[in-house]
Formats: C-alpha cells, structure tokens, sequence
C-alpha cells in the first residue's frame, strides 16, 4: 500500500506519456496501431463479417484487388467461388490470433514455472526438468508437432497444445538461465542477510529481473508461433476447414499462386506484419520496463 | 638533448562526450607537461578526467562519441594530435607505451605471453629471432622465475602481479622514452602494488625513460612521483613539485583531497579493552574449505582449498573490530561464514550465548535482525528495479512486526535523513544516486532493524578518497549514536589506523596476528604484519 502512493503516477499520467512515447517514434507507433487493428478484427470481425465471408458469389469470382465493383468487400480481391478475401481475412483473425496467444500462454506459464523450479531448488528436479528440455530442444519444432498431430486428432485444441509443448523448453531454458543468474547477485545476497524467505526472493527480487525478458520472448515467440501454425496448416495437419486461420488461407491460395497471387498474399502479408509489429512493440515494452534504461524513452 | 626541454607537452586540451544524454565536457583546457626522466602523477577521483586527457596522448579516445576540441600534445616538436596512422605507428609501442590497471583484460587470453612479448617488437619492424631473444631477456628483466620456461605460459596461468610485470615488459620492449600508467598498480595487493612500484622505479633509473603515473592513491603519488597534477571535474586544480604540493596545497578542492587520505603519520586511536565483559559476538573454531574439483568419474582434479582455517575471535559490544588481509586471505569467506551467508564446515559463531549454527528457519530469521552486512559494492548489492523506498522498506516488509506498515515511508525518510541524504530522495532509483549515496542507502538499509552488529565487507574499498572519509565518519557518528559493533573488513592498513579498536590481520584464511589497534601498528609480532605495515610505509626506495 505504501509503494503505490505518491511516487508512482496515477493510470491517466502513464497513458499520456506512452502516448507521447509512441508519438516521437513513428515505427512504434504504426506497429502499435496495426496491432490494434488487428486485435480489433479479431474481436469485431466474426460477428460482423462471418456471413459474408462465407457467401458464394459465382458473378464476383477472381476479382483481382482494388476491385470496388460488386462492393467494397472486394477491395482485396476474392477466390475462385467468389468469397471476398478482406471479409475472410478479418473473420479468421481471430482464430489465428487466439491459436498463437493460448499456445504461447501455457507454454510461458508452465515453462517459467518449471524454470524458477530448475533455476532455484537444483538437484533432482532441477536435472530431471532439464533433460525433458534437451529431449525437446532436440526435436525440431515442426517435426515435433507434425508428429504429435498424427498421433492426436487435429483440432483448434490439439493444435494449440503441440504448439504449447513444442515451446516449452525455451521458456524453461530462458527462466532458469536467468533466475540461476540473478540469484548470485549481490543484491539477492543482501536480502538473504536481512532474513527474506525464497517466496519473498522470488516475488521481489526474481520475477521483476525476469520480465523484460520474458516479454521480449513472449512476443517472438507469439509470432513464432504464428508461422508454426500456418505451416502446419499450409501442411493440412493444422486447421482443418471449414474452420479459418491465415495460415489456412495461405495454403488454400497455394494452387492458384501462378494465376491469383492474392489469396496466399494477403494472409501472408497479415502474418509477416503482425510478427514484425509484435517484436517492435515488444523492444519498446523491454526498454520502458527496465528502470536504468527508461530515461532513454524520454528523449 | 636539453634537460630542461620537457619530454611531453599537453596544452589547453579539452575533450567533450556527446552521447544521447548530453554533451560532457570531460577535459576542460587541461595543461602540463612531463620532463625526460621525469615522474609525473596526475591524481583525480573518477571522472575527474585523469584517464581520458592521458588516452588522448595515444590517440586511444573512442571518437566519436569523445571529440577533441581544442589543445595540442606536443612530442618534441610534433603535434601528436595532427598525426597519420603510420605516424602514429611509429609513435605508439615505440617511443611512448602504456600501461592499465586490469592487466587480465589487456593480455590476449588466448595467445602465450611469450608471443605477445615478441609482437610487440615484431611489429615495430624488429627480426623474429632478435625479439625472441630480447623477450626473454625482458621477461627475466622483470622479475618472472623461470622465464625460459615460462616463456609459453597463458596469461590465466600467471597471478596479477605477474601479469602485471608482463604488461611492463611488453610495454618498455621498444624502449620508450614515455610510459603512460594508468592506475596499473590499484588491482594489486599492498606488497605486490610496492613491488611493481619498485621494478618501475629500477627500470627508470637503468633506461631514463620518463612516468606518467595515473592514480587516485596519494599515498602512492606522494612516494613514487617527484611532480604531481590534481585534477577535478576535468580541469587541472594544482600542480607542481610533488613534495610542495602535498604539504601545502593551495586550491580548496586538493586540500580536502589530500586531507581525505589516509595519513601515514596521524596518530592512532587509543584503546584498550576493558576486561572480563562479555562478548557480543564469539566466533570459535570456525572453518571452510572449499572441494576440489572433479571431473566426470569423480576423480580429484587439484586440491582442496581451505579458506578458513580455525577462525577464533571475540567482539564486544561497542567495538569496531578491523580484519586486515590481502585478497585470498579468507577475510570476506570469514564475514560470510560468520552470518550464516554460507554453510562453514566447522566451529561456532555464537551472538549473546545462542549458537548460529544450530539455529534454523524461523529462529535463524530472527537472529539475523542483530546482524546485518554492508556490501563492497553498491551498484551490485542494491536492486535496480525497486525505488529506494522499497530498498530500505524491505527489512521491515520481510520482518512484518518491527515497523507498522502504515508508519515504514516515514520511518525510511527518517532513515534516510540519519545517513545524510533527503527525504525526496526516497522515491528515485538506485542508479540516480552516486556511488558514495549509494553505500548511504545501503548503510540505511543494513539499519533499519537496529541491529547490534553491522558487518562492512570492503564498503569503502569502491568509492573515492573523499566520499571514503565520509562515509567512515558516517560510521563513527552512527557506532556513536546507536551502540553499534562493527566488524569491518578491508584489504587497506592505512584505513584502519585511526578508526580501528582491534585488528585482526589474516594471510592464507588463518589469523595470524590479534590485538588492539596501537599494539599492532606499533609492535607488530608476526613477521606479515611487520612487512604489511612496511609496505604501508616504504612503497619504493
């Protein structure tokens, strides 16, 4: 209760001046805003747009983009039974976005968990932890989980489970070579002389040290994640159709590369801008986290 | 040549920083100048400037961000600012070299000290098999046994006064007629620092080469230099005869400098102890020994190293109790064993009766309220991402009972205010302080459970001269004010001298000389002390 009073600014201050932040850097700023957008379709656009991206239209089949004739809906072009790729694109949004989010949740979750295990008991579990992570680091990512979809029945929870497991170890392998580090500095050693319990160390000491990196690899990892799943999609082993996600889409546009570009380009591009915008976001978030580093935001 | 033409000349340099933050006026019309033959100290706390007017000499600034904006640095007759990369070639290594204080991090780890020896002349244009010969004769020049031998060592393999020799031979290799030393002795035990002093001062006399000694050591300067410049804030404050500058300083700032120094001649506090009072503390029998090594089949690889052997030792409340040794004496092993930082492999360490080995948990918890440390260095032993409310809150947050959670801001700026900083203060992070504020927050934080006994490992070894003394009488004024007992471990003699009421030397983790502080410094008995405190006296003859 003390530490929040007077020295920490209310919310309204801290918005104004992330505003201001993201105003004198405009790269951050239109990643920021694209991640917005598409935060935004994958909230609005199934309610909105999921009967008109399903609509088959045979008079509007392989418009070309920027084609505004039938409606705007075409302004991206539509596939060869006349469904609209804008509609499409903003529909399966959400499905992409929350595939990659759950995936990376539980894989952080479980892994950093792990990590502040392995990183401060050592011993047994510390050595059994670490060699489940070397088996899977062992394994690379996509025959991992292409192997464990042949197991399992591919569905939206499989998917995001292997996608889950096929991350774990870097969160696990990030944590502990962190905590394993940070508990050696000084500062840990002093608090260990006023009497804190490990509890204490972890929640004071540990975890603040530890989330600028773990933002930073949460983001690469959401947009890792991204790529995994539309290449196990574009492989058919992802998510099946009817169901809808950008990677689908680029693998479905496959066979019409040569004659309509678009339908693979538009996802792909949706792709290619939400990791970027993700690992912009996330460089900004590390620097404004980090007390020693923060002043250089303000400038 | 004429002996009054001076060797070197540096005139109204000045040297800025321009980084994302500013500009730095680092150097501000800095002159002077260093005859041949001559000892020149340039003394200075950090960021005084010292380091960067003497790299400029070398053509060693990182530029940018550093840029040069006004002066000359004349050799002779050339401008050394003015010159071309194979100008400089000829120059640098060959009439001028230098020296630094980490002699690990300037030797190439991965290549034997013999060839880098040899390079340093092969690079200058001198035969193979001449340099070879010659590497070995400087080897043997500066005092490493079994040269021949040796010759094909690393530099791990060396210790750092060796590694420091080796640093002199690759520097005089070409014979110079300047060395530049920048701090290459502050990295060094007391009796190495007065042996590479006295291979530098016997190398001078045999080449005449000339010294342009960087140190913030007055004691050092006051021995080793005949002329001396002070430097403050980037500008040179007095300069002069080494001798008339020390004994009569005329700028404000080098009279609290040199007066900030340890005083080889102050007097000695007297102190007896009182007999038959009980001890606070009683350390006996203490003991630890770390493994050696093993490898994959659990083989010994090396020996075991004890670093504490049979520690026993008493404090009585209201003592300041100093532990004098080099580094690997066992002296900060002792100050962890003795709070428990660390698991001893013997012996006892009993505070008012209760045995701290045989605590636990919640008992162990509540004993380390009456004990607590104050680190070396500051930077380290504060976190950086807490304010400094939280930093001196946390013995109160950890130990919920001793202040009330509503009271602990007001409490902390009264903390705060006891260690001589401002209440406002409270709510800045750690890095925003200096490095003498920052020893303050956490000399604070080492009081906020009141505690009988306060530990300082090296807490003035880090900071500069002037903060150094304050933060000593800090000390004094707070033993006076709250009955504190201080076990205060330093590697530095003349600090203890007046602020000690009992030392214990150690050498190799043993003790090996116990008593109050005028019998010690007087009566010396074990022959280590007497050449510790010799070195103290006489660095160089």
């Amino acid at each position: 209760m003390t530490e929040t009073e007077t020295a920490t600014p209310g919310l309204r201050q801290r918005v104004l001046a992330g505003l201001a932040i993201l105003a004198s850097r405009p790269g951050a700023a239109l990643a920021f805003l694209y991640l917005l957008a598409v935060v935004a379709a994958a909230i609005a656009g199934p309610p909105f747009f999921a009967d008109s991206a399903e609509a088959i239209d045979f008079k509007a089949r392989n418009l070309p983009p920027l084609s505004l004739e039938p409606s705007w809906h075409y302004l991206l072009g539509s596939d060869s039974i006349g469904r609209p790729s804008l509609d499409r694109l903003l529909v399966s949004a959400r499905s992409t976005l929350l595939i990659s989010l759950v995936a990376v949740a539980l894989s952080a979750a479980a892994g950093v968990l792990l990590g502040l295990v392995a990183g401060l008991r050592g011993g047994f579990a510390a050595a059994a932890i670490m060699r489940v992570c070397d088996a899977l680091m062992s394994f690379p990512t996509l025959l991992l989980a292409i192997l464990l979809l042949y197991v399992v029945k591919s569905s939206v929870g499989t998917v995001v489970l292997v996608l889950a497991v096929s991350r774990l170890a870097l969160f696990i392998r990030v944590t502990r070579a962190e905590t394993a580090e940070v508990r050696g500095r000084v500062y840990v050693t002093a608090s260990r002389a006023i009497g804190a319990r490990p509890g204490w160390i972890t929640r004071v000491h540990l975890l603040p040290a530890l989330v600028p990196t773990l933002v930073t690899l949460f983001a690469v990892e959401v947009a890792f994640t991204m790529l995994a799943e539309s290449s196990l999609s574009f492989i058919g082993i992802g998510v099946q159709p009817p169901g809808v996600s950008w990677g689908l889409m680029v693998a479905q546009g496959r066979d019409y590369l040569a004659t309509q570009w678009w339908l693979s380009f538009w996802p792909g591009l949706a792709i290619v801008l939400t990791a970027l915008s993700l690992v912009v976001v996330a460089n900004l978030m590390k620097t404004a986290l980090d007390p020693r580093q923060k002043w250089r935001l303000q400038m | 040549m004429n002996a009054a033409a001076p060797l070197l000349r540096v005139e109204n340099l000045s040297v800025e920083f321009r980084t994302a933050a500013g500009i730095t006026r680092a150097v501000r019309n800095v002159s002077w100048s260093v005859l041949p033959g001559q000892t020149l100290a340039i003394i200075g706390e950090s960021g005084s400037g010292k380091s960067v007017s003497s790299s400029a000499i070398l053509s060693l600034l990182p530029m940018p961000p550093a840029r040069i904006t006004s002066g000359r640095i004349l050799f002779g007759d050339m401008d050394l600012l003015t010159l071309d990369a194979s100008q400089r070639h000829d120059i640098n290594g060959k009439r001028i070299s230098m020296i630094f204080q980490d002699p690990l991090s300037s030797l190439n780890p991965l290549r034997t000290v013999g060839s880098q020896v040899v390079e340093a002349m092969t690079t200058h244009e001198v035969p193979r098999d001449q340099a070879q010969a010659r590497a070995l004769d400087l080897l043997e020049q500066v005092g490493i046994p079994n040269a021949a031998l040796r010759f094909r060592d690393y530099p791990h393999q060396f210790s750092g006064g060796q590694r420091q020799r080796i640093m002199i031979a690759i520097a005089i290799a070409m014979g110079p007629d300047l060395l530049v030393a920048d701090e290459p002795t502050s990295a060094l035990d007391l009796t190495v620092q007065a042996d590479i002093l006295q291979l530098l001062r016997d190398i001078q006399k045999r080449t005449g080469m000339a010294i342009v000694f960087i140190t913030h050591d007055i004691n050092v300067a006051r021995q080793f230099s005949s002329a001396i410049v002070i430097m403050n804030k980037g500008a040179v404050v007095e300069a002069g005869a080494t001798a008339e500058v020390l004994a009569r300083p005329q700028d404000d700032y080098a009279r609290r400098l040199i007066g900030a120094a340890p005083d080889p001649a102050a007097p000695i506090s007297a102190y007896r102890r009182p007999p038959g009072r009980a001890p606070l503390c009683r350390v006996a029998n203490l003991s630890k020994t770390y493994p050696a090594r093993r490898d994959f089949l659990g083989r010994r690889k090396g020996t075991d190293t004890a670093a504490l052997k049979n520690a026993s030792f008493d404090i009585l409340p209201d003592e300041v109790v100093c532990v004098v040794g080099e580094s690997g004496s066992g002296k900060s092993t002792l100050a962890r064993a003795l709070l428990r930082l660390e698991a001893a492999d013997s012996g006892t360490v009993e505070m008012d009766g209760r045995n701290l080995m045989a605590l636990d948990g919640d008992a162990l918890r509540r004993v380390r309220r009456d004990m607590q440390i104050v680190f070396q260095d500051p930077t380290a032993s504060l976190s950086p991402h807490l304010t400094v409310e939280d930093i001196v809150c946390e013995p109160w947050n950890v130990h919920g009972d001793v202040v009330p959670a509503a009271e602990r801001r007001a409490a902390a700026e009264r903390l705060m205010e006891l260690v001589g900083l401002r209440r406002e203060q409270i709510a800045l992070h750690a890095h925003q302080f200096s490095g003498g504020q920052r020893q303050r927050i956490a000399i604070a934080r080492a009081l906020a459970l009141k505690p009988r006994l306060v530990v300082c490992d090296e807490a003035v070894s880090a900071l500069d001269v002037s903060v150094r003394a304050q933060i000593l009488d800090l000390l004094t004024e707070l033993r006076r004010q709250m009955g504190l007992s201080l076990l205060f471990i330093t590697h530095d003699l003349g600090l203890v001298r007046a602020f000690a009421n009992r030392v214990i030397v150690m050498r190799r983790g043993e003790i090996v000389e116990e008593g109050d502080v005028q019998d010690v410094f007087l009566a010396p008995r074990h022959p280590y002390t007497q050449s510790l405190l010799a070195s103290l006296e006489r660095l160089v003859e």
